[in-house]
């Protein structure tokens, strides 16, 4: 995993990125967007500890860590805290992985792993 | 460019807030729960179907069905109709929309109505289908349905305000005493601090009785003029002020602020009262920190404050102080789906009337109710609120 791992919708006219993703640019309403490569770096901004989830197949992996990650390129994304809880503030990388139950999801991971 | 003031809702009247009690389990499809809040207003108005001429209709489950499919359903001929798709926010808004209808003439008496069947499954189902942006977004994150944005937006706001756990059970056990006075609830039984505290974790840092629980239920009211609602005798509250935001705030990172702040001075304005003249204050309770979020988006108290507010304040229908919920919100009464975002309305209205069904608040003369609702992908996009005062007691 490395830092420019992760692809986020982007507009081809202002070249923003934004998610979750659109047909239409949020910031400038253009209608050509395309994955773009970001920098997957980024600040926790909060975060949980699940111990229910409506589907039966999660509740077996139980608990999971969640947060909402500040990406250093603009944009807010929900994604797993991979490697456990994480305080507010702290630096992480987000990547493209999988969930629990092996199913696209956003991973965050301390940055020092990283480097 | 500054907008211009909006106008009042002078000649409009809105009466006989019904409550069909909600249920976990029900053999029934929405349409009956619709039907039953529409035969309700019919019976205690004495209205005639044939009267209904303009109709609301807010549900999730009414799909593939809609508004327009109601009318047939129900053999209304209507010149008047609308869905409104707005959770939690819906209320105060229906009536902001009935309001208007019945003042440009367009109809002369609107049925209000909303309903969920959201018992087992359906709820799941409805998280599964809530939006594009939640499918997407947030549900692939441990799939845990309105808890995971929830908890999130608590967890900021407890790290940046220094609100307890404490301060959020405040809120849950006013309102369960509250609740212990109606026939309705569907938790009856009073809450004491220990158990709340010391209730399993759901999504930390919220616990269970943080969390409301899906059911299946209707509500409805209807708006008319107040010449109408005089002829017929009939309990009525007017309308002061209203106002409804939608994606405001959206620069924040995580949910601090929903859209209030920027009426709230228009608000009491228009009302020519203030926060401290609110007999009672109903407030959209999906989760206690949207209670507080409202607090300070109303002006009961300046933004970062609602803890020390709730530490301060008696939150009970009959403690003297300022009255959240009085009939116990859905905390009590359980989250009927788009029905719970008449709660507080259907009280409210209930309350300036004199006609509580459980613990009335003396010389409620004039409150506050206030809705929230739609996570689209994490945080409830919808803020509204209306202002009600006594018309008559009937």
């Amino acid at each position: 995993m490395t830092e420019t791992s992760l692809k986020l919708p982007q507009c081809e006219d202002c070249h923003q990125p934004h998610w979750p993703p659109r047909e239409i640019c949020p910031h400038c309403l253009g209608g050509s967007i395309a994955l773009g490569q970001v920098n997957g770096g980024g600040k926790v901004l909060t975060s949980c500890v699940l111990h229910h989830s409506l589907s039966a197949e999660l509740r077996a992996h139980m608990p999971l860590h969640v947060g909402t990650v500040a990406l250093d390129c603009g944009v807010r994304v929900i994604a797993y805290l991979a490697d456990g809880p994480q305080p507010s503030g702290a630096r992480v990388c987000v990547a493209m992985g999988s969930g629990p139950s092996g199913q696209d999801a956003l991973l965050a991971t301390p940055q020092d792993a990283n480097s | 460019m500054t907008a211009r003031p909006a106008q009042g809702y002078e000649g409009v009247a809105v009466a006989v807030p019904v409550t069909i009690p909600s249920v976990r389990r029900t053999e029934h499809g929405v349409q009956w729960w619709l039907g039953r809040a529409l035969a309700e207003l019919l019976q205690q108005s004495g209205i005639a179907k044939q009267e209904i001429d303009g109709l609301i209709v807010a549900s999730y489950t009414l799909r593939p069905d809609n508004a327009v499919s109601m009318s047939e359903y129900f053999g209304l001929n209507l010149r008047w109709l609308e869905d409104l798709h707005m959770g939690g926010a819906t209320g105060p808004i229906a009536l902001r929309r009935a309001a208007r209808a019945v003042q440009a003439g367009d109809a002369e008496v609107v049925a209000c109505l909303a309903a969920d069947v959201l018992g087992g499954a359906a709820f799941s189902t409805l998280m599964e289908n809530y939006s594009n942006f939640s499918r997407i977004g947030a549900m692939p994150y441990g799939e845990a349905g309105p808890n995971l944005p929830f908890a999130l937006i608590t967890r900021n706001y407890m790290e940046r305000t220094g609100a307890t756990r404490a301060d959020m059970g405040k809120i849950c056990l006013a309102q369960r005493h509250n609740g212990t006075a109606q026939p309705h609830a569907l938790f009856k039984k009073p809450l004491s601090m220990d158990e709340y505290l010391a209730a399993r974790p759901v999504a930390e840092p919220l616990h269970l009785f943080d969390c409301v629980m899906p059911c299946s239920g209707a509500a409805g009211f209807l708006v008319m003029s107040e010449a109408r609602v005089k002829s017929r005798k009939l309990p009525f509250a007017r309308i002061l002020a209203g106002m409804e935001r939608h994606n405001s705030f959206s620069e924040e990172d995580v949910q601090m602020t929903g859209g209030w702040p920027l009426d709230c001075d228009a608000l009491y304005g228009a009302a020519g009262f203030g926060p401290q003249d609110m007999a009672f204050l109903q407030a959209y309770d999906d989760y206690p920190v949207i209670v507080m979020l409202q607090l300070e988006g109303l002006g009961f108290c300046a933004a970062g404050e609602a803890p020390s507010f709730v530490r301060e304040t008696a939150l009970t229908a009959d403690g003297g102080g300022l009255p959240i919920n009085t009939s116990g919100g859905q905390l009590a009464l359980g989250q009927a789906g788009a029905a719970g975002g008449f709660v507080g309305l259907t009280e409210g209205l209930l309350q300036v009337t004199g006609g509580a069904r459980g613990l009335q608040v003396p010389d409620a003369n004039c409150g506050l109710v206030s809705g929230y609702g739609t996570v689209n992908f994490d945080r409830g996009l919808c803020a509204s609120a209306v202002i009600l005062a006594k018309g008559s007691d009937g």
